[in-house]
């Protein structure tokens, strides 16, 4: 328990909350949480979960081959996450492959692709680091601004789909049947979760991200009863770890992105304990 | 409902898995009113020819016209409803209720979050047609795999489809929930004047709900009413004893 002992404990939100680099952090930061939560329960009951992990190997060689051109980062990893994820999609309808198969393939050639640059120009940069681990203390206003107009955008989206995207999620064959174009709810799904997880990696960084989709949306699974309740503890669960994480961070100077991902695993931790109790 | 009406004609239609011909020119007509059993072996292909009557599958040989329409310009999918054999094979720990499964299917053309006082009513009183009133706010996980199956023909019916599509809805059901369960159909089919679809294994189901029965064996190898069809030489195969072809009707 040494680690509490350097703990600022009164450390004052007020404080805090003066600062501009603060205020963006934590806008950003639950910007994203609640785009992944939302993205990631409908992500979880397609069994895709890592999805976002794929997504991130492949942006890293959009990166890469950005620092190779010496051209802006974001915008190349964005065209490449995009491009690859209705790859993804069209590669799972037209050779038959199961999700899981078509997310390593591509994620097992953007990273090969993203390795091969970096070597051959030689130049693993602390840049190419910082999109791997994330900084969410040095995030820019146009950054945060982004990351809200995807927030409102995600939520709008599913606020529209929500019952196409659930019956989808449920039952794809009977979906398709009922004349729904699933594989155009399919593409949007997975565009708008590249597009996330290239505007969150600044946040928890690639590597992590996949936390951000996946843990605050199987925290809500084990213990919501309906559907809509998992979709409000979900996003409640990603903003509570988000805000605990980035407090705690600045009272110990710990990493935010790997602080916010341990506390979300301690949403989780409850809430399977909470479900355990509830079925034994 | 228009006397003599075809719903669905399927013309001179085959298909094939890779080169494996699993349907061989199929001609068939689905006329409104009508109960039909969709009889044969496994492999016989009853599964891949209502997928291809749902769009689901793509024509490779043949035509086959929905409600007079050529099916690659058919839009009014809500007038089938679809029931798969894999219904019931869903994540038992998916966390939604029974009204959320059903306003799946209500809601899926609206594009809206919320719900109306007069949807809501629309889905219990969708519930007590298949017989599970009360049961809106109930993890679907948590009811039996009957009741599940009733969930899902809720859905199918909610949209008032003409035509209910069921692939072997009674696997795993036990005997009784099964008689009531196409009692249920029946229902449907006489109250409500919907044409149903059934793929089957079951023949003994045969003499007690439908008016109507097609045998595939890759071909479609009979094709007619239910009364013929007792006194057919198929059936006497089928059963494997000539002499005890029993027909009590409800």
């Amino acid at each position: 328990m040494l680690f509490l002992i350097g703990i600022d404990w009164g450390i004052s939100v007020n404080i805090l909350w003066q600062y501009g680099f603060i205020q963006r952090a934590l806008l950003a930061g639950l910007a994203i949480g609640v785009s992944s939560a939302l993205l990631g329960l409908f992500l979880l009951l397609r069994r895709e979960a890592m999805i976002g992990h794929g997504l991130g190997h492949i942006i890293f060689g959009g990166l890469a081959l950005a620092f190779c051109l010496n051209l802006a980062p974001v915008p190349v990893a964005l065209i490449i996450a995009i491009l690859a994820s209705l790859g993804m999609t069209k590669l799972k309808s037209r050779a038959g492959l199961h999700s899981d198969t078509a997310i390593a393939i591509f994620s097992s050639v953007g990273m090969a692709t993203g390795v091969l640059l970096v070597t051959l120009v030689n130049r693993y940069g602390i840049d190419l680091l910082s999109f791997l681990f994330g900084d969410i203390l040095a995030i820019d206003r146009n950054e945060t601004i982004l990351a809200l107009a995807l927030a409102i955008f995600v939520v709008a989206f599913l606020f529209i789909f929500y019952h196409q995207l659930l019956f989808l999620a449920f039952s794809p064959e009977s979906a398709q049947a009922f004349g729904l174009k699933t594989n155009q709810l399919e593409s949007l799904l997975t565009i708008l979760t590249a597009i996330t997880i290239v505007l969150g990696m600044k946040i928890v960084g690639l590597l992590l991200m996949t936390s951000l989709l996946v843990i605050p949306a199987a925290s809500a699974l084990q213990i919501a009863s309906s559907f809509r309740a998992s979709c409000f503890l979900a996003v409640i669960i990603s903003s509570f770890s988000i805000m605990a994480g980035l407090w705690l961070a600045l009272a110990t100077d710990w990493p935010a992105s790997a602080t916010i991902v341990l506390i979300s695993f301690l949403f989780f931790l409850g809430s399977f304990f909470k479900r355990k109790r509830r079925f034994l | 409902m228009i006397e003599n009406e075809e719903l669905i004609v399927i013309k001179e239609l085959s298909f094939y898995y890779d080169q494996k011909p699993v349907l061989l020119d199929i001609n068939l007509t689905i006329w409104a009113g009508d109960f039909l059993a969709i009889l044969g072996p496994n492999g016989a292909g009853k599964t891949t020819l209502i997928k291809i009557m749902l769009g689901l599958l793509p024509i490779k040989k043949g035509q086959v016209f929905l409600f007079g329409q050529p099916i690659k310009s058919f839009k009014n999918w809500h007038l089938l409803g679809y029931v798969p054999q894999t219904a019931t094979h869903f994540d038992p720990l998916f966390p939604a209720t029974v009204e959320e499964i059903i306003a799946m299917a209500l809601f899926s053309r609206k594009r809206l979050w919320s719900r109306t006082k007069e949807e809501r009513k629309t889905i219990s009183k969708i519930l007590e047609i298949v017989g599970l009133q009360g049961k809106e706010k109930i993890p679907i996980g948590q009811l039996s795999t009957g009741e599940q199956q009733k969930v899902f023909i809720a859905r199918a019916l909610v949209h008032k489809p003409r035509v209910l599509i069921l692939d072997e809805p009674t696997t795993g059901i036990d005997a009784e929930t099964q008689q009531q369960f196409y009692d249920m159909l029946q229902q449907l089919n006489i109250k409500n004047g919907i044409t149903i679809v059934l793929v089957t294994h079951d023949i003994g189901i045969v003499n007690r709900h439908i008016n109507r029965v097609a045998c595939l064996e890759g071909r479609l190898i009979y094709h007619g009413t239910h009364e013929d069809f007792c006194f057919s030489e198929f059936f006497k195969e089928m059963i494997g004893r000539g002499d005890h072809v029993i027909s009590h009707r409800h």
